[in-house]
């Protein structure tokens, strides 16, 4: 056993989970005592040492990956720095019809460091994550030819949070070529910025200019962010052990056999993930937002009601926004801004019309982001497949919507009436839904045959109490999880009217605070999935 | 600092709040018999609780080891001593202390023997908060009951009648046989304790010392779970705290064991049969020990002789459906 495993006698790995009684028993409270007892100037140095800690708690030595990363990052923003201040230097000198042409070369140099840097950061998260879904396809290519030789798949450790980390580091570097941001000189505070332990886990995917000087000027624990954070931590874990946690048992067991149900149950299984991914999801985010609030930092939203979306277009604009609008500025807009594209555009505009003309260089650069945002998820064909399909949802909705409104305005119907905006919206739950299928199905071929038998063999047949003992679940696992989800709806909808919750509760008297402390304290205690009969679940985009 | 005083005491107030609250909850919650209707966990276990008061003679604490090998039934039958098996699957020593010091409520046992299977296993700080939890809020340890709650039980007191006949034994009748390549094969090496399960030991070894129980480790036979290197570290172990230590992998001869019959699993538990053979020679270690003497015939004792009847003719009922030993 490591160092860093005897130090929790083995916990490390709970610790993952911001839920869990390691995490929030013995990690955050000495993190928040410390933190508040020092000097002002000294909480960013706490911050920075619970971060490195909490790190080295779940990653062990693997911590070298994080250390590297901030080192390079560090560096190469140096670089990028050093190169614009030369820009400068050279072009205050430079007669102004030679500006351009020599503007032009700093430039190819500044687009060798960047492409350097994202090539070594995404290279390594590649090698990590894709060598052995990589040598599993080559294997696969050279058994279908007949080629006698099989690969050794590589077994490779992967750190806590490199997907998040490696594209904030990205993120930075980018920003820092753009001129966004400038290069930070004190590498103390990069590292914060990568390594905040409330977001190593599961994301928030921050950009430097979010959170690195927030992070850095930490402030004193102020009572209403203490109130506010420990308000939204309950709801996080509320939404965690109650729903996420209570539907585990039967998502897992569906997915486990599928062979043994009819395709409603199948469907059932997948609604059921779908909300339980969800839960879990945004419930740990809640945690995070929570945790950062304490520390007086607000981080980026990750989750804006998703299933209040009309299309699957705005559904990706309220689900994981971070990661949604990471690939949006840094793959959608470069490939859409590069000559050929544009000239692509231009072309195709004149030929296909000015909705459907920037659709052409849209749909590759769509391609691309979705191709990888499915990869991003996880190194299997049914992730890709995700991704893609998505791509294909999206493009679609594009491409007939003129259609659509076309249709409307002939048969005098408005797009916006209710009922209308009620259907949109349960189309676009049932499409994420199918997506889910794909995602949670252990492999494509499986995600098919799976698709296939809800749509073959929907049917409820055999949904009675045997059945759901079978699946680990009952009646009153459904009423509390239905009841549950009833109070995240009416929440999610006093939101969207842009009611802030907290807000009202804080405008109450002590009593009413008070109450609605207890009630949700004790609505987790006692409607919580945990303990005896509960196996404990790691927080499920913890893999991704 | 009135600011900070202020805010001090409000949180105080909060907590205590707080605690009042899950103090009403747990009252609420608490199963109010040891029966599984009642959400009463590990009912095989728990139904010690039942048990007339300073009846038991031998404890049993250990995992499914426990329960699939010693059989409280044939030392009753044989000896006249009282046995009572408080084992569970997977039982953690946080568990076993649990089960030990709840029988110590309303039993005096004379002898208490923990099987050493749970001793090298190894469970994460996560686990023992977990079970801390457990142990000083019901609320949160029986928190699933609000499944099965009634109205009545807020009146009802707590009334442990379920009396498990076996007393925690479980009968299996499948066998799977073993193989036994590199079984106990010499090894000088130590196994590893963690430094939590030595102290949960030892806080059970003293507690035994101010109760004037006799202290027995007992490593029942598991070809799976057993190895040299685990006997040599509780030969260590048993001697540091002056307890008996009985290796029945080191006794399969004298036992009888037959690892093609004797096993439920492939050598990890054993059957009936396996358990049949443990219990005899369990039974003769005990009289042995002479520390106990034979209840036979006491009227005190009359539902022993209930159970054993009941657990007879289940057993030979049975052992007429099979038509020649291989069957099982």
């Amino acid at each position: 056993m490591d160092l860093a495993s005897m130090f929790l006698g083995g916990s490390a790995s709970a610790m993952t989970s911001f839920f869990s009684l390691t995490f929030l028993f013995l990690f955050l409270p000495p993190c928040l005592i410390v933190y508040a007892a020092v000097p002002k100037a000294a909480k960013k140095y706490i911050l920075l040492t619970a971060s490195l800690i909490f790190f080295w708690l779940v990653s062990s030595v693997l911590i070298i990956y994080l250390f590297l990363t901030v080192l390079s990052v560090f560096l190469f923003g140096k670089w990028l720095d050093r190169i614009q201040i030369k820009m400068k230097a050279a072009l205050s000198k430079t007669e102004k019809e030679k500006r351009k042409e020599l503007k032009q070369q700093f430039v190819q140099k500044q687009r060798k460091v960047l492409l350097l840097a994202v090539l070594l950061h995404i290279g390594l998260l590649l090698v990590l994550k894709y060598s052995g879904f990589f040598t599993q396809n080559v294997n696969s290519l050279l058994w279908l030819m007949n080629v006698p030789i099989e690969l050794e798949i590589p077994k490779l450790l992967m750190p806590l949070g490199i997907s998040f980390f490696t594209l904030q580091a990205v993120s930075y570097i980018t920003d820092v070529y753009h001129g966004l941001v400038k290069a930070d000189k004190n590498i103390l505070r990069l590292a914060l910025f990568m390594s905040f332990f409330p977001q190593i886990v599961e994301g928030p995917i921050c950009r430097y200019s979010q959170t690195a000087e927030q992070l850095w000027n930490a402030e004193q624990i102020r009572y209403k962010n203490l109130t506010y954070g420990l308000q939204r931590i309950l709801y996080g874990m509320m939404k965690k052990l109650v729903i996420a946690d209570r539907l585990n048992p039967m998502v897992k067991a569906i997915f486990d056999s599928p062979n043994n149900y009819h395709g409603g149950i199948i469907f059932l299984g997948a609604v059921c993930y779908t909300v339980q991914l969800y839960m879990d999801f945004s419930g740990s985010m809640d945690a995070v937002m929570g945790i950062a609030e304490i520390f007086g930092v607000k981080m980026p939203e990750n989750f804006q009601r998703p299933f209040f979306s009309i299309s699957i277009s705005e559904f990706w604009k309220r689900w994981h926004i971070t990661l949604g609008t990471w690939f949006k500025d840094y793959i959608f807009y470069p490939v859409t801004s590069t000559k050929k594209m544009k000239n692509l555009t231009s072309n195709a505009r004149k030929k296909l019309g000015n909705h459907y003309g920037p659709l052409v260089a849209g749909g590759i650069a769509l391609f691309c982001v979705w191709f990888c945002n499915g990869l991003w998820h996880g190194s299997d064909w049914n992730y890709i497949f995700f991704g893609l399909y998505h791509f294909v949802m999206i493009l679609t909705g594009n491409m007939v919507t003129p259609l659509a409104n076309k249709f409307f305005k002939k048969v005098r119907l408005d797009p916006n009436c209710f009922a209308y905006k009620v259907f949109r919206i349960v189309r676009t739950s049932l499409f994420v839904v199918i997506g889910e299928l794909f995602f949670r199905s252990p492999g494509m071929g499986r995600g098919f045959e799976l698709f296939g038998r809800m749509v073959s063999d929907f049917s409820f047949t055999g949904l009675n109490n045997v059945l759901l003992k079978k699946l680990s679940v009952d009646v009153q696992d459904f009423i509390i999880i239905a009841f549950t989800l009833a109070v995240v709806f009416i929440v999610s909808v006093l939101n969207e009217k842009g009611v802030c919750i907290r807000d009202q509760i804080a405008k109450r008297n002590i009593v009413i605070r008070w109450c609605v402390f207890y009630a949700l304290i004790m609505f987790i205690i006692i409607f919580g999935a945990y303990g005896f009969g509960y196996i404990p679940v790691d927080p499920m985009y913890a893999n991704f | 600092m009135k600011g900070f005083l202020k805010g001090s005491l409000k949180g105080v107030v909060f907590i205590a709040g707080l605690m009042v609250l899950i103090m009403l909850s747990s009252m609420i919650l608490i199963p109010r018999n040891n029966r599984e209707e009642d959400w009463k966990h590990d009912v095989q276990a728990n139904g010690i609780l039942a048990e007339p008061e300073n009846t038991i003679d031998v404890l049993f604490l250990g995992d499914s080891e426990v329960y699939s090998s010693v059989n409280p039934m044939r030392i009753w039958e044989n000896y006249g001593y009282t046995a009572y098996c408080c084992s569970s699957s997977k039982q953690r020593l946080w568990y076993t202390i649990e089960f030990f010091f709840t029988a110590l409520k309303t039993q005096q046992p004379k002898i208490v023997v923990i099987e050493t299977n749970n001793i090298f296993k190894f469970f994460p700080a996560e686990e023992t908060m977990m079970h801390a939890l457990d142990l000083f809020i019901p609320a949160v340890k029986y928190h699933d009951r609000w499944k099965n709650f009634k109205f009545e039980d807020l009146t009802k007191p707590v009334n442990n009648t379920h009396i498990e006949n076996r007393k925690g034994y479980r009968l299996y009748k499948e066998a799977a046989a073993a193989d036994v390549d590199g079984y106990m094969d010499e090894n000088k090496d130590s196994a590893y304790i963690s430094l939590t399960n030595l102290t949960y030991i030892n806080i059970i070894a003293d507690t035994c010392r101010q109760n004037g129980a006799k202290l027995v480790f007992l490593s029942t036979p598991s070809t799976k779970n057993w190895n040299m290197k685990k006997h040599n570290r509780m030969v260590k172990l048993s001697e540091e705290l002056g307890a008996d230590y009985i290796d029945m992998n080191l006794l399969i001869g004298e036992l009888g064991i037959d690892w093609n019959k004797d096993t439920r699993d492939m050598g990890d538990h054993m059957n009936y049969f396996g358990a049949e053979k443990v219990s005899a020679y369990l039974g003769k270690y005990l009289s042995g020990t002479g520390i106990l003497t034979s209840h036979k015939g006491d009227p005190k004792y009359a539902g022993w002789d209930k159970a054993l009847k009941i657990f007879n003719d289940d057993a030979n009922k049975w052992l007429k459906t099979l038509t020649s030993f291989e069957d099982a």
